[in-house]
């Protein structure tokens, strides 16, 4: 289930390029620290990465707990449109941002259709951003990858 | 960073390992780690910044070009600009960025000297005492592609734009 929501809205973030920037901070619920911690003491695992790798479209992210675990940064660079962006979050990897968000002040779930109001209202625009490729997806990337893995390879094989 | 117990299965076979960096705060994910911070501004920081900051931005390309390691970097005033949080994404150990970083010191300077509280300058012998004391672990640190480098990421498209032109070429 998406929430497909006006395209011509403004969304917050800066872009460069084709990158975004995505960065929102918000309240965490009393004891939703320590809790967090243990959900993410060791990163995503397994399906989790598996499908967040299908997305396609994150270049990194991470989760900052600050200001003596009352509030949470969570911040990323991704591909593309803010629409589109928090769709493959609902249709991709629900349970994955409902896991990790569900600490989170005010959380209104994944599928729930005041999630793209939430967020905005949480996220806040970068002053300043920077990205060293920012016109090349994270697609572009994997495919430019394999490319120069499979000239080298052929180029090791003709010097051999 | 907390270290829970983690059930070994097939599905964790295939984690990404996340360590902690061997020389200081931050989490790493194959070649690539992630710096997060946050500095305190001076009161009418946030207005000074904002001014400096289209000369900043403008001069992002080349600066972060010479430092040379860093995939993206992106800052962010809050708390009605009392705050400042900065994330950075850079390839290798903590101690090398921070010499890497110190080619751009004039660029960081003329932004933030006057407007980060305590900042004096890169080049002051106190300032990697001063930053580390801004710096936070984050909790949980996700990169795609974590094995190839920002040079490896440049070259892999500069590759890929060569083999297609050749391509191009060989069906003309």
């Amino acid at each position: 289930m998406t929430h497909m929501s006006n395209p011509s809205k403004v969304r917050p973030g800066l872009k460069s390029g084709r990158s975004n920037e995505f960065t929102l901070i918000s309240a965490l619920k009393p004891g939703g620290a320590e809790r967090m911690r243990k959900l993410m003491a060791d990163g995503f695992t397994g399906q989790r990465q598996k499908n967040t790798d299908r997305l396609g479209t994150v270049h990194d992210l991470r989760f900052v707990i600050f200001d003596n675990d009352t509030r949470v940064i969570f911040a990323s660079t991704f591909d593309g449109d803010w629409d589109p962006y928090i769709d493959d979050f609902a249709t991709i990897i629900p349970d994955e941002i409902d896991l990790l968000f569900h600490e989170l002040e005010g959380y209104p779930g994944i599928h729930s259709p005041n999630i793209k109001d939430w967020i905005a209202k949480q996220q806040v625009t970068a002053t300043a951003f920077y990205s060293a490729y920012p016109n090349a997806s994270v697609k572009d990337l994997w495919k430019a990858l394999k490319v120069k893995d499979a000239l080298n390879n052929l180029l090791d094989e003709a010097a051999s | 960073m907390t270290t829970a117990q983690v059930v070994q299965n097939e599905l964790t076979a295939v984690a990404q390992k996340v360590n902690t960096l061997p020389d200081g705060p931050g989490l790493r994910i194959g070649k690539r780690s992630v710096l997060v911070g946050i500095i305190p501004l001076v009161p009418g920081g946030g207005s000074k910044f904002r001014e400096r900051l289209p000369q900043f931005q403008a001069e992002a390309a080349y600066w972060e070009e010479r430092v040379g390691t860093v995939h993206d970097f992106n800052m962010i005033l809050f708390d009605n600009d009392t705050k400042m949080y900065f994330t950075v994404v850079y390839d290798g150990d903590f101690k090398p960025y921070l010499e890497d970083l110190k080619k751009a010191a004039p660029w960081f300077d003329n932004l933030m000297v006057g407007v980060g509280d305590g900042w004096k300058g890169m080049n002051d012998p106190g300032f990697v005492k001063y930053l580390s004391k801004t710096l936070i672990t984050p909790e949980f640190f996700y990169a795609n592609y974590p094995e190839a480098t920002c040079r490896d990421v440049k070259k892999a498209l500069r590759v890929q734009g060569a083999f297609e032109h050749l391509l191009d070429e060989a069906q003309s």
